[in-house]
């Protein structure tokens, strides 16, 4: 209370500060004139009461906020300084711009990735739960187990069950493919998120399956699609033709448990029977323990670590695993539990990114270190060309504490305003990042790159524009704040070899700057080969003019039947198309997410724990005269190898050779899945070996069976054409719509953009090391060209003199080459130590190049010695043109 | 004999003092204390003036503009609530602390 009051009092007195003053002149006259009227003489009087303009300040002073005042007229002064250099500034401004707008960038998005905790309550409580069973199987659970481990588990307050999925979602008319969640029901109740709008899920909606069909909304769905609208609550949508009410929407902060992701609904787990051609039984059936689809999260009970769940969750595993027994072999009894940090949700949508991103996150401080050094060495320039200044504010009586504040006031106030610059840049660097846009999953849920600037950044760059105003001005302002105070008011020459130390100084953060650039060149140098090695890889498919486009008539109420005819036609339809030279269809599109299965050839007896996973697609005929991808052996799928007809099966040669090596394939027969799905099927072809979920995977055995004996409702036109694959879209698109104008199409790509998208990371981060590597190069070309061009200004009358007593041009260049050169030589060997030592840190992101590959070390080195010696040489020549005597009358002047 | 007058103490005289005179400007506290003391302490202008807008400040006294027996125009302090409150605390720590030092000091 008395602080507050004091506050207003003051900040009050400071208001009215002109009448304070007068009030305190007439005070101290009134005091003067009644001391002298009782003292002998009005001089005894004065003299005895001291100065009054000394009193008068000391007690207007008193009212005042000083150290304010103080700060802002150094901000003041620091503003007029910067006005009056502009050159310098603008540099200044612009590394600083550049370094800070970086990091905010790259800053946002890692925050949102991988730094940020979920905003549940209590984060740092849940945990990712997974049972692993062996290897190549899924660590998620059955629907069964969930259930079991839910209810039976004495370390959880409790556990929530989800599984990403795209839906259709139609809403008056109009159709569109969003995003879902499924969850179980208890899934905000445990979180602890409480809807922005309506309710979460209730405990009785939780209980029978396919009974209350009822969704919460995303924000951003319900921003985007229903303006944001309260009454959308006790709405009906349709999500995959089923009718939905929406009972609420989750806050906007909310998105959902994977990160990454952005569902743009929410729907209960119950109900995820009613949305899916899936047999009801596979999903949420007591027998089906094997086949895992969900992701567990749990939240600790108090006081429960991580390593007890993990033993109280394996205990229960084991229990429920003895009650019903595995029919596969290949599958261990019972399952180990691993429990992990939970706080961030699940990541398995980041996975990929997360290496990248950390990456580029040091790397753009590296850049902003680089152009701290910059502005530092300008600095010290400047501090240079401020010595008079200084000397005369220290002799008139400044403080040497006074002068370092002032000078850090300006350093700060340039990096607040490059900060300001850095901001507007923020923007479009994250434009740049999030146009690299990952693969696009088929029917799952797919990385949103999520990188506004909130608060959170905002903080993030005032700090750093703090931090680095301080850490690029203390060493220019302890410098220009000690000046000898003699030769400077004397307007001395400064003979060269006076002030060593500072010119020293100067060279370091130069070196420095040449030192950290090359680091980032060289990894951008590996960066850009590996990626280099990835687009050669051979795919094993040719993606030329492939468009490829995905529908999905399960979700539009097709049944088996209805959908075979429709496939059937809309192939003859697309194969009349002109234009058109070859189509198929297929559930899985190459360098896309992959479907995973397990198989094993008849009479083959694997290895006890032999992981038997296998790449798995279902194909219509002529896929691989799409593709282009040699059938080896047999035939492909026909129109005759439909479901009255026997089993049948392609195989890739990885699995031919696996199973039966050195023997014909054909005719055996595979089992494929697990029991009591397994199937067996007659191989009728082998076909080459291609890449199916990345680039980069090493070829595991591959099964294709027919779409005639296979149905599923979602899949993937396929169509090769003769010309612009953008003519055929419009076609083929106009023939779906022919034949179902309300069905949504998605997935539509050329097999060149998948290709391109599913090297994502690594053309990010390619591109954005190549970016700040050039970056890099350029401040520390600024640097090195401002601090010899200081050089040699100071040193115009030295050199005067030399080419006055007849030194040729050419040597006087050479003398300040050498300089120059010195720093460069010294940068480059320090930053190649460096970079040998921290490029190993990102061999895991090469392909096909080693992190000391010379290749990347001698093309950054070669680049930064022309670059360097070009910012060296100019300076030179300046100085080497110098007019001696007007150098030599100047400095006498 | 001057002396100085002891750290601490100014807020305290001239509160003191404004108790005894009731209000009284600048001028009239000083040569208060001074005579009081029989010159022995003497407040300085420039300590004074910065204390009295510090009190301000503090709310421990407010200040009017009256005219004096001397038709002269003077700022008069006046001492508040507040003002009344730290007088008693500032002397019982006052008290306190000499009662302490005699201790150390006295039975020589």
């Amino acid at each position: 209370m008395g602080a507050v009051s004091e506050l207003r009092r003051k900040l009050r007195g400071w208001w009215h500060r002109d009448a304070l003053d007068a009030e305190l002149r007439e005070e101290l006259r009134t005091h003067l004139e009644m001391k002298a009227a009782d003292v002998a003489s009005p001089k005894a009087a004065r003299l005895a009461f001291g100065n009054p303009a000394m009193i008068l300040e000391d007690a207007r002073n008193e009212w005042g906020f000083p150290r304010l005042e103080t700060l802002w007229q150094d901000l003041q002064y620091g503003a007029r300084m910067l006005v009056r250099a502009p050159g310098f500034t603008a540099v200044a401004l612009l590394s600083l711009a550049v370094g800070i707008g970086a990091n905010t960038a790259m800053f946002s998005l890692v925050d949102r990735m991988l730094i940020r905790k979920l905003p549940v309550r209590e984060p740092d409580r849940l945990v990712v739960v997974s049972a692993s069973r062996g290897r190549g199987v899924s660590t998620t659970s059955s629907f069964a187990d969930f259930v079991d481990y839910r209810d039976r588990n004495e370390v959880f307050d409790g556990l929530v069950a989800t599984f990403q999925r795209a839906f259709t979602l139609s809403e008056n008319g109009q159709a569109e493919r969003i995003q879902g969640l499924v969850v179980s029901g208890n899934y905000f109740s445990v979180l602890g998120v409480d809807a922005a709008l309506g309710r979460g899920f209730l405990p009785e909606e939780d209980k029978t399956a396919g009974t209350h069909p009822v969704v919460v909304l995303g924000y951003g769905l319900w921003q985007r699609r229903f303006g944001g609208d309260a009454s959308v609550v006790g709405k009906r949508i349709s999500l995959n033709s089923y009718p939905f009410t929406v009972v609420g929407v989750a806050p906007a902060a909310f998105k959902g448990t994977v990160a990454g992701g952005a569902p743009d609904v929410y729907v209960p787990l119950l109900m995820f029977g009613q949305v899916v051609s899936s047999p009801i039984d596979v999903l949420f059936g007591p027998r089906n323990r094997l086949s895992g689809w969900l992701q567990l999260l749990g939240r600790l009970k108090p006081g429960v670590t991580r390593e007890q769940a993990a033993a109280g969750m394996t205990v229960l595993g084991s229990q429920i695993a003895r009650a019903h027994p595995s029919l596969d072999p290949a599958l261990r009894a019972e399952p180990k539990f691993l429990i992990e940090d939970g706080s961030r949700g699940h990541a398995n949508l980041v996975r990929d990114i997360r290496f990248p991103l950390q990456m580029l996150m040091a790397t753009v401080g590296l850049i902003l270190l680089i152009a701290c050094a910059n502005i530092a060495s300008l600095l010290l320039v400047r501090a240079g060309a401020r010595q008079k200044e200084m000397a005369i504010r220290l002799a008139t009586g400044a403080s040497r504490m006074r002068l370092v504040r002032q000078l850090l006031t300006e350093s700060v106030l340039l990096s607040a305003l490059g900060a300001a610059a850095g901001l507007a840049l923020a923007a479009s660097i994250s434009g740049v990042m999030t146009s690299f846009t990952p693969p696009n999953n088929n029917a799952f849920s797919s990385l949103t790159l999520d990188n506004r600037l909130d608060m959170r950044v905002l903080g993030f760059t005032f700090a750093i524009s703090m931090v680095t105003g301080l850490l690029c001005g203390l060493a220019p302002a302890l410098v220009a704040a000690r000046p000898d105070l003699v030769p400077a008011l004397r307007d001395a020459v400064a003979v060269s070899g006076q002030r060593r130390r500072h010119l020293n100084l100067r060279n370091l953060l130069v070196a420095g700057q040449v030192a950290l650039s090359v680091m980032v060149l060289v990894g951008a140098g590996l960066c850009v080969r590996s990626l280099r090695n990835l687009n050669a890889i051979d795919t094993g498919f040719d993606p030329a003019r492939v468009l490829v486009m995905s529908v999905d008539v399960g979700l539009s109420g097709y049944n088996r039947e209805r959908g075979l005819q429709f496939y059937s036609e809309l192939l003859e339809r697309t194969e009349r198309l002109p234009g058109v030279e070859a189509v198929s269809l297929a559930t899985q599109i190459a360098l896309g997410d992959g479907f995973g299965a397990t198989m094993r050839g008849e009479g083959y007896t694997p290895e006890p724990g032999e992981d038997l996973s296998c790449d798995f697609n279902q194909i219509g005929p002529g896929y691989f005269d799409v593709m282009k991808i040699p059938v080896v052996e047999g035939r492909e799928f026909g129109q005759s190898d439909t479901a009255n007809m026997p089993a049948v099966a392609i195989i890739n040669q990885t699995a031919a050779r696996r199973f039966w090596p050195g023997l014909s394939a054909i005719g055996r027969r595979v089992i494929v899945g697990r029991p009591p799905f397994e199937q067996a099927r007659v191989v009728v072809g082998v076909v080459k070996d291609s890449k199916y979920r990345r680039l980069t995977e090493e070829v595991r055995p591959a099964v294709f069976t027919s779409f005639f004996q296979s149905y599923r409702g979602d899949m993937t036109l396929h169509v090769r054409s003769a010309g612009d694959p953008a003519t055929a879209l419009a076609a083929v698109r106009r023939e779906i719509q022919a034949l179902d104008a309300s069905l949504p199409i998605y997935n539509t790509r050329t097999l060149e953009e998948q290709k391109t998208s599913s090297l994502y990371t690594s053309r990010l981060a390619a591109a954005l090391l190549t970016a700040f590597g050039l970056l890099a190069l350029s401040l520390a070309a600024v640097g090195l060209y401002g601090v010899m061009a200081y050089t040699v200004s100071r040193r115009r009358h030295e050199i005067g003199i030399r080419l006055a007593l007849g030194a040729q041009g050419r040597q006087v260049r050479r003398v300040v080459m050498a300089e120059g050169t010195a720093v460069v030589l010294a940068g480059l060997v320090i930053g190649l130590a460096g970079a040998l030592a921290g490029t190993r840190l990102i061999d895991g992101l090469l392909f096909g190049v080693r992190p000391n590959d010379p290749m990347a070390f001698a093309a950054a080195t070669l680049l930064l010695a022309l670059v360097g010696l070009l910012a060296a040489y100019l300076p030179a020549r300046h100085a080497s043109r110098t007019d001696p005597l007007r150098a030599i009358r100047q400095s006498i002047a | 004999m001057k002396t100085e007058i002891p750290p601490g103490t100014l807020y305290m005289l001239v509160l003191k003092t404004l108790t005894r005179l009731g209000p009284m400007h600048g001028y009239g506290i000083a040569l208060h204390i001074q005579q009081t003391t029989s010159d022995v302490l003497q407040v300085e202008e420039g300590t004074l003036y910065p204390a009295l807008q510090r009190m301000l400040i503090k709310g421990w006294v407010g200040a009017e503009w009256r005219v004096t027996e001397n038709k002269r125009r003077a700022r008069y302090y006046v001492l508040t609530p507040a003002g009344r409150e730290q007088l008693a605390a500032e002397v019982a720590h006052f008290e306190r602390a000499i009662t302490a030092v005699r201790q150390v000091i006295e039975p020589a």
